[in-house]
């Protein structure tokens, strides 16, 4: 039996952190079906990761690793997970925007040119977008920092590329 | 587009999924009440089966090898010896399977966890080339001193060609059973359905992962 403490711990963090997960599932999936099987899969792979958690360890290390890992298998599997017991409501509920304004298109646009890129460097792009810090992304994926550096440079180089192509 | 226009753009959207998604908190304490499963069960499983399958046989195989030790069952112990020897190798992989299983960790860095997963797909085909290796066993297990004294000159002729083709076949697939050779004919009839499928591209993006990492 986990203690109520440690339980309400993770809701708090998941409440937290809901964002990146969805972010994360997003750009693994263009599938909505799969997506909702893949936001579950890696809350619960948190959920059982979360008991052993090292407080010395940064957070968002911790679950970026979780998610990304949990995401990539996920993908190259190329199918959904056959899970013990199913939650077929969505765990994660996304309210449509009543008055999308015009960043929609644009977030659009980027979320898919992300999800044309290599599954390693689309896990790179998150990370960067998320403002991490090449230390901290290094860690996350097991690459040096000037590896990080430079890969980001080219993947940045593509997406760009890929903007430019749009609008002309 | 630039750097700044790009991460603006993703807090324009970090700020759209913070003001829009919500958790929804019935589904989640479920999720916390299920019972350890993990991803990695029906690779664990086939391993299971392999050992389970590969005792079975090397059981039965031990019986009637022990009961054929004469001067006339001789090519049947040693055969069915080797062919034991091979399936042990075999089984030696498989647990070592096991073992790898155990120590994929989502919380590990991306690329160790992928990495981990993917040799562990991918070393599947070690075992293969090393069963490939018993066939010629089959080959000659039925033979006796008494019939090879029986046995003319086609007939010597005859037993030479069909063993000589058979260690000829498997040492070849041994060598050759390589994933730089996946790409050929040969190759992608022997390996073909879905569950070699998964094994040669689980080596495809081991390779992807050694070029992210070499820059």
């Amino acid at each position: 039996m986990v203690p109520q403490q440690t339980a309400d711990g993770f809701l708090r963090i998941i409440t937290e952190n809901k964002g990146l997960i969805y972010k994360v599932a997003h750009l693994y999936c263009s599938n909505d079906e799969d997506r909702k099987d893949l936001c579950q899969e890696i809350i619960y792979q948190l959920w059982r990761s979360f008991q052993r958690y090292d407080e010395q360890y940064k957070l968002s290390t911790w679950m970026y690793k979780i998610a990304l890992n949990v995401a990539i298998s996920f993908y190259r599997k190329g199918q959904r997970h056959a899970r013990a017991q199913p939650l077929t409501p969505d765990l994660l509920q996304l309210v449509p925007d009543k008055e999308p304004d015009g960043t929609e298109q644009q977030i659009r646009l980027l979320r898919q040119y992300i999800n044309t890129l290599h599954e390693l460097d689309r896990a790179l792009m998150i990370l960067y977008l998320e403002e991490k810090s090449h230390k901290e992304i290094a860690d996350i994926l097991g690459l040096t920092t000037t590896n990080v550096a430079t890969r980001i440079g080219r993947v940045k180089e593509k997406l760009k590329q890929k903007f430019a192509n749009t609008n002309n | 587009m630039d750097d700044m226009e790009l991460k603006n753009l993703w807090q324009a959207y970090d700020q759209k999924l913070e003001k829009s998604l919500s958790l929804n908190l019935h589904i989640m304490q479920e999720l916390q009440k299920q019972k350890a499963s993990s991803a990695l069960r029906p690779l664990r499983a086939y391993n299971l089966l392999m050992i389970g399958l590969g005792i079975i046989w090397i059981s039965i195989l031990s019986f009637f090898v022990s009961h054929a030790f004469t001067y006339q069952g001789i090519f049947f112990a040693l055969s069915g010896g080797a062919i034991i020897l091979f399936n042990v190798f075999a089984i030696i992989i498989y647990i070592y399977h096991i073992v790898l299983i155990q120590q994929v960790d989502n919380s590990d860095t991306v690329i160790g966890a992928q990495k981990k997963l993917a040799s562990l797909q991918a070393s599947s085909i070690k075992a293969v080339r090393i069963l490939f290796l018993q066939t010629p066993f089959y080959g000659t297990f039925f033979y006796s001193p008494a019939m090879l004294a029986s046995t003319g000159v086609i007939g010597w002729l005859v037993i030479i060609s069909i063993t000589g083709l058979l260690v000829g076949i498997s040492i070849w697939l041994y060598r050759n059973i390589d994933y730089k050779n996946m790409h050929k004919k040969w190759f992608k009839h022997l390996f073909s359905g879905w569950e070699w499928n998964g094994v040669i591209k689980a080596r495809a993006f081991l390779d992807e992962i050694a070029e992210f990492e070499r820059m």
